[in-house]
């Protein structure tokens, strides 16, 4: 018997039951997702998405989530005392992950705007932004403002992100008048749109000031700001739609945060300023 | 330049741990895709007509279909059918169920190799078809397909860049979150390159010698 084809026939069942039983040890440690907080406190762990590519507000530095929204998090799970598992998911997969109950809930900057909030129950807000144009600094192209985008490209990230719904509605707006941009170009993660608008491969960007300002401190005399566009808005976390108690648990904690003055000092120290949080007024119309 | 091998040789030790998730996930999936191959192949020669039309249809929409929406549908769809696996479970369920159409494809081809005279000695002599596909067919078959095989599954180590959709951190998402904070994308990009080149020239260089002791089964 030639040895090793009949060695690999052997050790194929053996194989696939080792396969079967990590696949199935995997199964068993996963526990049932939780609705609220006294699902997640019976379980003794939150189970968070996050889209780690956002920074200041969320990022991954030397392996491990660092940034505004995972020290807002960790305070409220410390204060809850159960474990956090908290897993980074690109954005294509975070909010179809927390429909299929993959996670509690996401503690990720998502802007409240009006094509969300019907399906997502929003917390407190976190944090209060504009949604930005920026190009590279020292470029004319955009030289008339925000409403100039004529014959340009520009970079957004892939809907649902909250700027790229802005973006399609300035730009139709501007679509009538002859003034929208040439070309809309979507990139998966906030991060390949500065790359992009870096290289020379589109001319302008549009997101929140808060993440342009830190791509500004990164990488000093690359961007600039052209200018805001539509209103200010709030940036909150979510949980299901069904699950406004867990979303009410989780902006009692935001609350508390607020009162002590927390917030306001992480504010300053991932984005150099503080921001008024208000306890209500900050949803659209028709929100969960 | 010095600084870029500064930022590769920093990159490096992460991007270490994505690829060990890498090739955890492949080869599982290698493992758990052999026998999904090798039954769809059997199953192919089924005599009910309602296991050749199922496996004819598995193995179209398998190769049919972008791997991407078979993770998601896998990892995104399945609960709601009352499957709820994990991210790693499903990730590895899915790349096993994709490479398991095309291996069985590869059997598929690999048996017109087989002379009938084999196949019909075999049952002269009354034997089960379960052990004439262990002893008969299968060493000779997976012998002569070992060079698509090592295609197959140098694709699937390459497919599993895939699973970040689903959360998995494996090589290529480590790569993103790298790439999102050093603002480095030519040297983070390039290491992770190295990376996978190596894992798939080791996976190559363990086939061919595969390949050179398994000679002997090379009758046709």
């Amino acid at each position: 018997m030639a040895p090793t084809v009949v060695t690999v026939l052997r050790v194929t069942p053996w194989l696939l039951r080792c396969a079967l039983v990590a696949l199935t040890a995997g199964t068993a440690i996963e526990t049932a997702y939780a609705t609220d907080l006294a699902d997640i406190k019976a379980r003794g762990k939150a189970v968070v998405g996050t889209e780690a590519a956002y920074a200041p507000f969320e990022f991954i530095q030397d392996g491990k989530i660092v940034g505004y929204d995972k020290e807002v998090l960790d305070r409220i799970i410390a204060d809850w005392g159960v474990t956090l598992e908290q897993i980074d998911v690109p954005f294509a997969g975070i909010l179809a992950g927390l429909d299929q109950k993959k996670f509690d809930f996401i503690a990720t900057a998502l802007i409240m705007n009006p094509d969300r909030v019907v399906k997502y129950a929003f917390t407190l807000p976190v944090a209060r932004g504009e949604v930005v144009f920026a190009q590279r600094k020292g470029s004319n192209k955009m030289k008339n403002g925000v409403d100039d985008l004529s014959g340009l490209v520009v970079g957004s990230i892939t809907p649902p992100g909250g700027t790229a719904m802005v973006l399609n509605h300035h730009n139709d707006k501007l679509k009538e008048s002859g003034k929208g941009a040439a070309d809309i170009l979507r990139f998966p993660s906030t991060p390949d749109t500065f790359l992009a608008l870096a290289n020379g491969q589109i001319d302008c960007l549009i997101q929140n000031d808060l993440v342009v300002q830190q791509a500004m401190q990164k990488q000093p005399d690359v961007f600039e700001i052209v200018g805001a566009v539509g209103d200010p808005f709030y940036i909150g976390w979510a949980s299901r739609g069904d699950d406004t108690k867990l979303r009410d648990q989780i902006s009692d904690e935001i609350r508390k945060l607020r009162d002590s003055g927390d917030l306001a000092a992480l504010q300053e120290k991932w984005f150099g300023h503080k921001m008024a949080i208000p306890d209500s007024g900050y949803l659209p119309a028709g929100s969960k | 330049m010095p600084n870029s091998i500064t930022v590769m040789l920093h990159a490096a030790p992460w991007l270490l741990r994505g690829a060990v998730v890498t090739l955890e996930t492949s080869l599982l999936a290698i493992a758990l895709g052999l026998p999904v191959g090798i039954g769809l192949a059997i199953a192919m020669r089924s005599r009910l007509r309602v296991v050749r039309a199922f496996v004819r249809v598995y193995i179209s929409f398998a190769r049919g279909t972008p791997l991407i929406i078979q993770i998601m549908l896998v990892f995104f769809v399945l609960p709601s059918l009352g499957l709820d696996l994990p991210r790693f479970a499903a990730g590895v369920l899915a790349l096993s169920l994709n490479s398991g159409a095309y291996i069985a494809e590869m059997i598929r081809g690999g048996l017109t190799a087989i002379p009938k005279g084999q196949i019909e000695a075999a049952r002269a002599l009354s034997m089960r078809p379960a052990l004439m596909w262990r002893h008969i067919i299968l060493p000779q078959v997976l012998a002569l397909i070992l060079p698509p095989l090592t295609v197959e599954f140098t694709a699937l180590l390459k497919g599993s860049a895939l699973l970040a959709v689903i959360g998995i951190v494996e090589l290529t998402r480590t790569g993103q979150q790298m790439v999102a904070t050093t603002y480095k994308p030519l040297e983070i990009w390039l290491t992770v390159g190295i990376f996978y080149f190596v894992m798939c020239y080791a996976l190559a260089a363990l086939t061919r010698y595969l390949e050179r002791t398994t000679q002997v089964y090379r009758t046709v």
